[in-house]
């Protein structure tokens, strides 16, 4: 039979907490006294019953009609959403939505070979954008793997883009046998950049967000 | 055995929810209130807020749940007293710090009656050490009439502090006083807490606060009337607010889905607005506060890293103190002067604390600041915006 504190650490592992709350808890826990710990028990499993059962009935909801009345912020990249989930019952090659993103990325395309800075290939954009929007570090590898190409696509994809220096490559001091892709300020400014040509065009462009409503 | 499911994506779920529940029904809440859903979402909203309240007591000696305010706990400590949301317990200002700004509250305050509350970037203290001025935010019941008399005569300042700048309707007045200066009677006749110009008065000050030295500090006063109700609440985030009045029933609460969603809309919108100009040192403070209030947490650990690295922070606040400095020259009085002494001081101390870290960062240190916060935003709002959107499609 596991003592209440262990019991309270387990009911408390599954709450997103940050690393001073963590230590604050764990010590107190230890030190807790069995009814209190009773006592804080019920309530986080009433807490974790409610949140999961509320999760559980949104995640069934589906789309109506949007009432929106507050203006969506234009955001700094497409959301994920808009590949991921295409809208329902409509065919993805022809519908709107996807007509109004080939008409954005156009434009884009457009702005960005039109203003005074590097002109990337496509191969190459991809190389960029998938650096400097993953979280985690890239590798040669690890990107030849993403973007199902081999290594030497990526290899030289990775030379241009130093020679621009919107990356640049790093030995990894964990394993020297691998070459990590390091982001560098310039990069950074052409996200930035690329963010300013898309933000107004999706904004024109998109229309709002479809946010159900009663 | 199974593996328990861990609860931060259902909760940053109904939290974005909440945001959308806001942006959906602006100006139409009611009606969202009656629906099932919404009581689902209050339940769980109420429910967390309760269950972190209580294991956040048994953490932080003196501290118990408010029973009456889920997710807040109170700190009783006669004649202070603290209700404090459990999500910034862990940043904080503690001991020696807290009881400076709760004395300094009581030198501003308009009066017995009003709700002062410690606000904005000061709550996270301890992941921002060196925030700009001290903001504190005042509910203040307009009928009062005493407290008119407080207001007007805090205009006067104090030994330690001075106030500087009054802003109400529309008018700015401002050190040294002319015979213009609003009087009690003025006010008393000129708020009104349903007309959103006139509820609302904006008072800054310099003063002289223990430990945390020689700094700026503003009030927001928000005018309410006995019903608690005011057309100037849009001004203000329950969840940003550390009420430190004794009080049995807080005016603006966490518990409300569509309050937490204005909150959680307007910090988003923020970053957006601070990331597309540049400013990442304000905008790392509105990211600091998402992050702790949709669960978050491992972008306030980045950021901490993030800061104890860098020397632009350190380098701004010396900037900010060099600003001070000048402000208090160019006032004659002798309080002005002696608070001069200290903030000289100050600039001192942070200056060689500077020296000490290498200096003021070159611009390939801002650049690489400004990169690495960049980061920060867009790993943040790629979370908010990946939940947002399948929940704004659940919203029903």
């Amino acid at each position: 039979m596991t003592s209440p504190s262990d019991r309270l650490a387990d009911a408390l592992a599954v709450w997103p907490l940050d690393r001073e709350q963590v230590s604050f808890l764990h010590k107190s826990i230890a030190e807790i006294d069995e009814a209190q710990a009773e006592e804080l028990l019920v309530l986080l499993r009433e807490a974790e019953q409610a949140v999961l059962s509320c999760a559980s009935v949104l995640a069934k909801q589906t789309p109506v009609k949007s009432v929106s009345r507050v203006p969506a912020p234009t955001p700094s990249l497409p959301t994920r959403s808009m590949s991921a989930h295409p809208t329902p019952g409509r065919v993805m090659p022809h519908s709107p939505a996807s007509d109004q993103l080939i008409e954005v990325l156009k434009n884009t395309i457009v702005a960005l070979v039109r203003r005074d800075g590097p002109d990337l290939s496509a191969r190459q954009l991809g190389v960029f954008l998938t650096c400097y929007l993953q979280a985690e570090a890239q590798t040669v590898r690890g990107l030849a793997a993403e973007l199902d190409v081999s290594k030497p696509v990526i290899s030289r994809a990775l030379d241009r883009l130093g020679e621009l220096n919107l990356a640049r490559r790093k030995v990894d001091p964990l394993d020297r046998r691998s070459v990590l892709v390091q982001r560098t300020a310039a990069g950074m400014a052409f996200l930035r950049d690329l963010r300013s040509i898309f933000a107004p065009m999706r904004k024109e462009r998109m229309p709002t967000r479809e946010i159900a409503s009663v | 055995m199974l593996t328990k499911q861990k609860l931060d994506r259902p909760l940053a779920g109904i939290l974005v929810t909440c945001r959308d529940y806001y942006r959906t029904n602006v100006d139409n809440t009611k009606r969202h209130k009656q629906s099932e859903l919404y009581k689902l979402v209050q339940k769980a909203l109420t429910s967390f807020l309760r269950a972190m309240a209580g294991a956040h007591a048994t953490s932080y000696s003196g501290y118990t749940p408010d029973k009456d305010h889920p997710g807040y706990l109170i700190k009783l400590d006669p004649p202070m007293l603290f209700r404090v949301p459990y999500h910034v317990l862990p940043t904080f200002p503690t001991g020696d710090e807290l009881e400076a700004l709760w004395r300094l509250s009581r030198s501003i305050r308009s009066g017995n009656r009003s709700v002062i509350s410690l606000s904005g970037s000061n709550v996270l203290r301890k992941i921002f050490e060196l925030v700009g001025d001290v903001d504190f935010c005042e509910y203040f019941p307009v009928d009062d009439t005493e407290g008119f008399g407080q207001m007007a005569s805090n205009i006067d300042g104090t030994t330690d502090v001075a106030c500087l700048r009054l802003a109400f309707n529309g008018k700015k007045w401002h050190l040294p006083w002319g015979e213009d200066r609003p009087t009690k009677e003025f006010f008393a006749k000129t708020v009104d807490s349903s007309d959103n110009d006139k509820a609302t008065m904006k008072v800054d000050y310099v003063g002289d606060v223990g430990n945390l030295g020689v700094t700026e500090i503003s009030n927001l006063i928000i005018m309410v009337d006995k019903h608690w109700r005011s057309a100037a609440f849009a001004r203000t985030f329950a969840a940003q607010e550390a009420p430190l009045s004794p009080i049995d029933w807080l005016p603006n609460q966490m518990d409300d889905p569509v309050e937490m969603g204005r909150y959680i809309d307007w910090l988003i919108n923020s970053i957006i607005a601070l990331n597309a100009r540049g400013d990442m040192r304000k905008c790392l403070k509105r990211c600091a506060s998402l992050s702790r209030v949709i669960f978050d947490p491992g972008t306030g650990n980045d950021i901490i890293d993030l800061i104890s690295r860098s020397t632009v922070l350190l380098s701004h606040k010396v900037t900010e103190v060099e600003r001070l400095s000048s402000l208090l020259k160019s006032l004659p009085d002798a309080r002005s002067q002696r608070l001069l002494g200290l903030v000289e001081q100050r600039w001192n101390e942070l200056s060689a604390k500077l020296v000490a870290r290498g200096g003021a960062p070159d611009e390939f240190a801002c650049r690489q600041f400004d990169a690495e916060a960049v980061g920060i935003v867009n790993r943040l709002l790629d979370k908010v915006r990946i939940d947002g959107d399948a929940s704004s499609r659940r919203a029903a």
